[in-house]
């Protein structure tokens, strides 16, 4: 193997493949990249964004993780700026999703439960991007990669690499006819795919009118009703603050859920951190022994490209979720603290 | 491996690339029907052809014990491959027991655990208060760590980095950081708790550049269903 080097070299000034020595003393061939004037992040997230809200269409969606595979039925219609979407599970517990612009119903056949709620994170876009002061490009870099063909469609595909090994990398596939996003994937600090979103099949067309789509919507009759509840607070005014700050999180967002019982109305404080492309949730509750079984003084856990740390913090229980590497959940536990 | 099975697997491998006739295709048909060993390696061939061809491998329900024996043995041979030193052993080794690739191994399906994200979250809410199916509940599924002593390689092990710093934040002037990797953890538990913060995160918590439209997508498709 020692020729590998050597032949890599001798290729890469033929210009063919890129030879690049690795940390680790490996030489590994590296794909070229496109030779094309990149857009920055935050032009290219703009672009995505806009086209999200262009694009009318119908298709199915697959959700693999080395565990998992889920598949669903898309439609998504757009009136003037407004969009409408109903995502209807193929696989799993039957269920239907809605969503008028950051309104969501999701209706539960089996149980004839429709749970309607606003989900502000929705909204964000693209204030997020100054939200988070042009953080996005400091710690992630956009690399275009070449084109292929998703779903019947030609893409262009780009990555944004993570700059540091606290958030993981992303692989996007973009149509080049109307910039939608046809292919997703989370990459680890490895480059390896933890999870894919992608159309399996997509055609870009209005499958179904704006009326419709809203009439099913708002369509409750024979289902219960239920609205989860949640109060806004911050982590100031609960008594917790973050002693030591991770690079590129932000403090978003803090609820409070409640308990439908009076008695017991306080449920988990939620504190949101984002980096833009990244998100992580502080769950802190009170510890409970009946409830929090768990006796390992911490413990870690993944369900696609999501990782989960659960720890006992004195009189609290504290579970950090994101998708994110298990030591940036753990530089967030470290760094939180009880205000005295 | 003898003589006669590198053989026959050359043989297999011809086959499957269709380069065998006379009698050399009915020897190796013949060897495909008496021998187990010669099937594996068909199976295997073929399957390393679909993962050149298109990057994934479309796997039969009834292969997962052949899958399995083929990422031990692929576990097998990259650390063969690879073994230059005790550390890069162990690297390697690590990051074959970090969860596989979505894109190149087989997604087993799992039932269920789908449902947990919603039901889970309204039952830690009390909104479900009507009992849900059997199915819903039955399934909670997340990937639990093995105990630290054996997942975890010292992280300046894994980087190969002097152990004074191991661990440590590097932070740098531009604000960008660098941090040893650990190992990821994998093993699967069912705790509702769990799920129910796992709902709660990406219901409310998905504050991303890139939740319109793919996050949201792949919430619905995925949390609160098949997982």
């Amino acid at each position: 193997m020692k020729l590998l080097p050597v032949l890599l070299t001798a290729l890469a000034l033929l210009g063919s493949v890129q030879a690049q020595t690795r940390d680790d003393g490996r030489t590994v061939a590296v794909k070229p990249a496109v030779a094309y004037n990149a857009p920055s992040v935050e032009q290219w997230l703009m672009r995505l964004h806009a086209s999200a809200h262009q694009s009318a269409y119908v298709g199915t969606f697959v959700v693999t993780t080395s565990h998992a595979m889920s598949s669903a039925k898309i439609w998504h219609v757009r009136e003037g700026e407004q969009q409408i979407e109903r995502v209807e599970a193929l696989s799993g517990v039957p269920r239907s999703t809605y969503r008028r612009n950051d309104q969501v119903v999701t209706y539960l056949p089996q149980s004839r439960l429709a749970i309607t709620e606003k989900r502000a994170s929705l909204g964000l876009f693209p204030s997020l991007l100054s939200q988070a002061d042009s953080s996005i490009a400091r710690f992630y870099q956009l690399q275009p990669v070449g084109h292929d063909r998703v779903a019947g469609f030609v893409t262009d595909v780009v990555e944004l690499k993570a700059r540091d090994s606290l958030r993981f990398g992303y692989r996007i596939w973009t149509t080049q006819s109307t910039g939608l996003v046809v292919k997703l994937q989370t990459l680890d600090t490895f480059n390896g795919v933890l999870e894919q979103a992608a159309f399996s099949e997509l055609q870009l067309a209005k499958p179904l009118s704006w009326g419709k789509l809203s009439a099913m919507m708002d369509d409750t009759e024979g289902y219960t009703v239920k609205t989860p509840e949640l109060m806004p607070t911050s982590a100031e005014h609960e008594g917790w603050r973050l002693r030591k700050t991770v690079p590129g999180f932000r403090s978003m967002s803090c609820y409070k859920h409640l308990q439908a019982q009076p008695e017991t109305r306080a449920g988990p404080l939620q504190w949101v951190f984002s980096d833009g492309l990244a998100s992580v949730s502080l769950f802190i509750e009170t510890f409970d022994a009946a409830r929090h079984h768990r006796t390992l003084p911490q413990e870690t856990f993944a369900v696609g490209a999501t990782r989960m740390l659960t720890r006992r913090v004195g009189a609290w229980r504290l579970t950090v979720v994101g998708e994110v590497p298990v030591q940036t959940l753990e530089m967030f536990a470290a760094g939180l603290e009880r205000k005295n | 491996m003898t003589d006669l099975s590198i053989q026959t697997a050359q043989r297999v491998s011809a086959l499957v690339d269709g380069q065998l006739s006379g009698d050399e295709f009915a020897q190796t048909l013949v060897a495909l029907e008496s021998s187990p060993q010669a099937r594996a390696q068909w199976d295997t061939y073929h399957m390393l052809g679909d993962v050149m061809r298109t990057g994934q491998a479309s796997l039969r329900p009834h292969d997962s014990e052949f899958l399995l024996r083929l990422r031990q043995q692929m576990a097998h041979d990259a650390i063969e491959n690879v073994a230059v030193n005790q550390l890069k052993i162990g690297t390697l080794a690590t990051k074959h027991h970090v969860p596989e690739s979505a894109n190149n191994s087989s997604w087993r399906l799992v039932a269920g655990l789908a449902s947990v994200a919603m039901v889970g979250v309204l039952s830690w809410q009390g909104l479900n208060s009507t009992r849900t199916s059997d199915a819903a509940m039955g399934a909670r599924l997340a990937q639990q760590s093995l105990p630290a002593a054996t997942q975890t390689l010292p992280a300046a092990q894994l980087a190969g980095v002097e152990p004074s710093v191991a661990g440590s934040l590097l932070v740098r002037h531009d604000g960008t950081s660098a941090l040893a990797m650990t190992a990821e953890p994998q093993v699967m538990i069912r705790d509702p708790q769990l799920d129910a913060l796992l709902a709660a995160h990406r219901q409310w918590g998905g504050t991303s550049a890139l939740q319109m439209p793919s996050g949201f997508l792949r919430n619905a498709t995925f949390e609160e269903g098949g997982r």
